[in-house]
């Protein structure tokens, strides 16, 4: 094999592995957008569901108040309706509650070590994206360094067999055999044997 | 299997190990769950409003209490420890509300109007009570189980909150440290 041919086949690769990068990079990001984002608050009662589901119940074991049927949780759901009837912002509407039940806000603060709720998931992504640049490259530099002298001599040794074989007399053909449309694959050249073929054997 | 696979197990191995520690980190440190003393109200600060229809049919406003104490109760006529510390704001009641020194004014957490006027009627007790629409009083002085009770000094700002029953000496004594500590 040539190097070129082995260059033409790296690219043709390089592109089907890019065409599969790409449809993991949008049906990822469409997955994770689907699983995570819920998308900002439609209605009033929305508004009020999401500010219930970020703050905990006062008295319950890991429930939020839109989750739990505490008295305490059903006035708190009550008082963020009242106060999204008013027109009071979120952040107004959570300082409330916060002021009068300390330590239930379920918002992770963006400073200190709560922070790393937010900044570990993008580090994380970030340094699964790195890996698969490096890998990428890696198998690229590995495809674009063409065949090996050890790939060569493979090559070398199945053509030298190939012509070798081709060179015995044939059988008298048969009248099917005569055919030239029933032409037996297996008895191609060497020019028609699959390069991909050869160079998938010759891995090493 | 080549020599160099073990570098390569460390380059995956050791950022998630990075970041596992850094959650666990996180997660030790914080807090276990909510904080259950239940709310609190701002000692010092103002009063939150307190306007109501009360179960005789009249109108209660905390700003109207101006010039007095107040004890604001908050109970169920279900819950045991309400019913046990009842006859001690009564007492209380009786000795300071005619002198105009004390008010006790009780707000119903989750209770029926019926339920809560059969209770006085049974228990006795000669204050304002408010049972319908409490949900939003309860929530602005923090109430998350009764009893509780805020003592509002005679200027509309809080004294103190006292978590679970209390008696009618609980309730002198914080009226009469707070005086001390003004006069002082």
């Amino acid at each position: 094999m040539t190097r070129g041919a082995g260059s033409a086949m790296g690219s043709r690769i390089t592109r089907r592995l890019l065409a599969w990068l790409g449809v993991v990079v949008v049906g990822g990001s469409a997955f994770l957008f689907g699983a995570v984002d819920e998308g900002a608050p439609r209605t009033d009662a929305d508004r009020v569901h999401s500010l219930a589901q970020n703050f905990g119940c006062p008295v319950c074991d890991g429930q939020s108040v839109a989750e739990s049927d505490a008295v305490v949780a059903r006035n708190i759901r009550q008082q963020i309706a009242r106060r999204v009837d008013e027109g009071r912002s979120d952040e107004s509407i959570i300082a409330e509650l916060e002021a009068a039940f300390p330590g239930n806000d379920y918002t992770p603060a963006a400073s200190g070590l709560s922070s790393l709720v937010w900044i570990l998931p993008v580090v994380a992504g970030a340094g699964a994206l790195a890996g698969l640049v490096v890998v990428f490259r890696r198998w690229r530099r590995e495809i674009e360094a063409g065949a090996t002298p050890a790939d060569e001599r493979l090559v070398a040794d199945f053509l030298s067999e190939t012509d070798a074989t081709s060179a015995q007399p044939r059988a008298e053909p048969t009248e099917a055999s005569a055919d030239p449309t029933q032409a037996d694959p297996t008895q191609a050249g060497p020019t028609q044997t699959d390069p991909t073929q050869v160079d998938e054997r010759g891995d090493g | 299997m080549t020599a160099e696979t073990p570098r390569r197990t460390v380059w995956i191995v050791a950022p998630v190990a990075v970041v596992l520690l850094l959650l666990l980190l996180l997660f030790a440190t914080r807090e276990t769950g909510p904080n259950r003393d239940t709310g609190v109200v701002d000692r010092g600060g103002l009063a939150p409003s307190i306007v109501g229809e009360t179960v005789d049919g009249g109108v209660f406003d905390l700003d109207d209490q101006r010039g007095r104490f107040v004890v604001v109760n908050f109970f169920s006529t279900t819950c045991v420890p309400c019913i046990r510390e009842h006859p001690e704001l009564v007492s209380f009641h009786e000795a300071y509300a005619p002198s105009g020194f004390a008010e006790v004014v009780s707000v119903a957490f989750d209770d029926s109007a019926s339920n809560v006027a059969g209770f006085f009627e049974s228990n006795g007790g000669d204050w304002p009570v408010i049972a319908r629409d409490t949900g939003s009083i309860a929530v602005a002085y923090g109430v998350a189980l009764v009893p509780e009770s805020v003592i509002v000094a005679d200027n509309g700002e809080v004294v103190d909150k006292l978590i679970g029953g209390v008696t009618r000496a609980q309730i002198e004594n914080v009226i009469g440290a707070y005086i001390e500590e003004s006069r002082a």
